[in-house]
């Protein structure tokens, strides 16, 4: 069928064996590909009584069905499984070259198993797959390594992961051509635990596309919709995503060591406007993206990709730095040692408080920036001081008895957003399947940019309506898969539209929200069966009991528990948050009661 | 007296992170003499006396769109051009389409 390579390529790393079958299409249907399809299959492979370290675990790689056509964004790709840092389903889609070429071998998803008994890397030529001994390989670092691999944007791409997940950091991302990620929930872990440092993609098949002429029609009015928006033409490829900082920082939202205040008196020294006068080379775009908000910077010592907004905040605001070049020197180690710069960041700003406050014996303080290289490569190699650290944060501050202060919610650290002063923000941390995160939806748009449309971001009552809009629609998103900033400049129906166009199935606005919504659930229930409950809904408490002393959030705390009853009925669930049978029979889950 | 913050392109076009606006006693006031003193800039923010979509304007970091809000010396009014990031915003449906 058009869209699908209706191909899955199955691969036992225990035995180096693999074997190809049909892809369910009724599956597919339900779920398109990317983040959807992965949860789907996961659930049958990856039960309750699976440690996201041991060879039970898989690795399901998926792509979508508008991956690799050229429509706008069509570049990305998802990992799905069972995070090593949360226990929670993980899914985490990145940019780049990768996904579109791994398309082009003919496979819509691949399953990793097992765990090879030395160290291999994976060669996919389409239907030539080669498992190739990584004994020399293991140990190199990331930019290294995709070098040696044989790196070409548009005919070979590389993934691998670094020191950090062959040290099995809780952390640890998989990266890609060089300096993508998949970075959050600790995926470069579970790659690390299975031997595999690195899977190589050539392929050649271009995909199907079932009404070229609508197709080609689409693809000229999405074009046309984000040079048109002032969002997407000029706001991202000027100064990228780090042009938040400043707004966050003035309305009093931007989380700031560790979370202690929601406002940092250095933001405009690392703010996007002094990237763009100081530090940038140029723009750089990912396959098929018309946008190109990458940053390509320098400092004295490195020259690379980013610093996106959060890694930028992870280890500027977060932990206290205002130091510019050493935040673009952090994000680039990060990426080289294959760490996630949130997390990392985060968990660096956690070790600082337990230091300044006596329960931790370290050296670590808020402000220091030549502390921020040494202690990243000690977390990448488990050495030191980084032992405690490469775990997370709320492994970390539960070792030093005060679990109280890991910024994180179901052990996933906060991203920038201070939902102190952005309540709608703070539900939607609580509630996200694979804990605190932007990427699950993201209130910015509604609560602080007036994109669609401003709201009050300090009103609880019906805001839970809002998150779950987002929810669903990113949901949705990520198993087309494309790039949420697309968002910005095109209206949601064109996503069905163009979907329908490549497939041939016809799909409304309405059914795109249904997958949305349909993925969501199952992620809850996946959760569910792992033991989650109600209780893990949460927030760190400083954030439910400090309120800020000063500035535009001064006096907020996150209400969440008007906000997560309002927001269990609009989702059809319970009161302890479990879907009804009724809610499930509406998303065609039922069968997975 | 109240004091202007910019970001982001509009520094560009007035050549200055800040501008102070003297004998300003509202939100309106200091628009009205950001318009006289430099007009591109009030145009890449106003559209007639609406603010253009997507434009921020804050009123010592809370949301403003009341025109007649009174300022004070002292107060920190921010201008904010369109800016993106993080994720999925929702752009409006057609008229008539309804999830």
């Amino acid at each position: 069928m058009a869209g699908w390579s209706e191909k899955v390529l199955d691969i036992d790393l225990t035995t180096q064996t693999y074997k190809t079958y049909p892809l369910d299409m009724e599956m597919a249907r339900l779920f398109i590909g990317g983040r959807g399809l992965g949860a789907r299959l996961l659930w049958d492979m990856v039960g309750p009584e699976v440690d996201p370290l041991s060879p039970e675990n898989v690795l399901i790689f998926t792509n979508g069905p508008l991956t690799g056509t050229g429509y706008q964004t069509s570049n990305r790709f998802s990992v799905t499984t069972k995070s090593p840092l949360t226990g929670t389903i993980l899914d985490a889609n990145s940019g780049g070259f990768w996904g579109m070429q791994f398309k082009k071998t003919g496979h819509d998803v691949m399953i990793i198993r097992g765990r090879a008994e030395k160290p291999v890397w994976i060669e996919i030529k389409n239907d030539e797959i080669k498992f190739h001994d990584a004994g020399e390989l293991w140990g190199m670092r990331v930019f290294a390594l995709t070098e040696k691999l044989g790196q070409n944007n548009n005919k070979r791409n590389v993934l691998c992961i670094g020191p950090a997940g062959e040290n099995l950091s809780r952390i640890a991302a998989i990266m890609n051509d060089r300096e993508r990620a998949l970075a959050r929930g600790g995926p470069g872990a579970v790659m690390g635990s299975k031997n595999l440092k690195a899977i190589v993609v050539e392929g050649k098949d271009r995909p199907e596309i079932a009404d070229k002429d609508q197709f080609k029609f689409f693809l000229y009015e999405a074009r046309k919709s984000l040079a048109q928006s002032p969002l997407t033409s000029q706001a991202l490829p000027e100064f990228g995503t780090v042009v938040l900082m400043n707004i966050m920082n003035n309305v009093g939202a931007l989380a700031t060591r560790n979370h202690q205040q929601t406002q940092f008196e250095g933001a405009e020294a690392i703010s996007g406007e002094e990237l763009t006068d100081n530090y940038l080379v140029k723009n750089a775009a990912c396959w098929a993206c018309p946008i190109a908000c990458t940053r390509i910077s320098r400092t004295e010592k490195v020259e690379g990709e980013g610093p996106e907004f959060e890694s930028t905040w992870a280890f500027g605001a977060q932990c206290g730095i205002a130091d510019l070049p050493a935040i673009i020197e952090a994000n680039s180690l990060c990426n080289d040692l294959g760490l996630d710069t949130i997390s990392t960041g985060s968990t660096i700003a956690c070790a600082m408080e337990l230091s300044e406050k006596g329960y931790m014996d370290s050296d670590l303080r808020f402000g220091l920036a030549d502390r921020l290289a040494p202690v990243i490569e000690t977390i990448a190699h488990r050495r030191d001081i980084g032992a405690d650290l490469a775990d997370g944060s709320l492994r970390l501050a539960t070792k030093y008895g005060h679990p109280e202060l890991s910024m994180s919610s179901k052990g996933l650290e906060m991203p920038a957003y201070d939902p102190r002063g952005m309540q709608g923000q703070g539900l939607l941390y609580a509630t996200s399947n694979r804990g605190g995160c932007h990427m699950r939806g993201n209130m910015v748009g509604p609560e602080v940019l007036g994109a669609p449309k401003l709201i009050d971001r300090f009103q609880v009552q019906g805001k839970s309506s809002f998150v779950i809009l987002h929810q669903n629609t990113a949901a949705a998103i990520d198993s087309l898969v494309l790039c949420k900033f697309t968002n910005y400049g095109v209206a949601e129906e064109y996503f069905a539209r163009v979907l329908s166009a490549v497939t041939g199935i016809k799909y409304s606005t309405g059914d795109m929200i249904k997958v949305g919504e349909r993925v969501w659930n199952l992620e809850r229930l996946y959760n569910l069966r792992e033991g989650f409950t109600r209780k893990d809904d949460t927030l760190p408490p400083r954030l439910l009991n400090e309120a800020p002393a000063d500035g535009p959030s001064k006096g907020w705390v996150v209400q969440l528990e008007p906000m997560l009853k309002e927001y269990y009925r609009g989702r059809g669930w319970d009161e302890n948050g479990v879907p009804t049978r009724k809610k499930l029979e509406e998303l065609e889950l039922e069968n997975l009661m | 007296m109240p004091s202007v913050r910019l970001y982001a392109n509009l520094r560009k076009l007035a050549g200055t992170k800040e501008l102070f606006i003297p004998q300003a006693a509202t939100l309106g006031d200091v628009l009205t003499a950001l318009r006289k003193r430099v007009p591109s800039l009030a145009d890449a923010v106003l559209e007639g006396d609406e603010l253009r979509p997507h434009v921020v304007v804050t009123l010592n970091g809370r949301h403003a769109a009341d025109w007649n809000a009174p300022v004070a010396d002292g107060d920190v009014i921010a201008l904010f051009p369109p800016i993106a990031g993080g994720t999925s915003p929702l752009t409006p449906l057609p008229k008539g389409e309804k999830f």
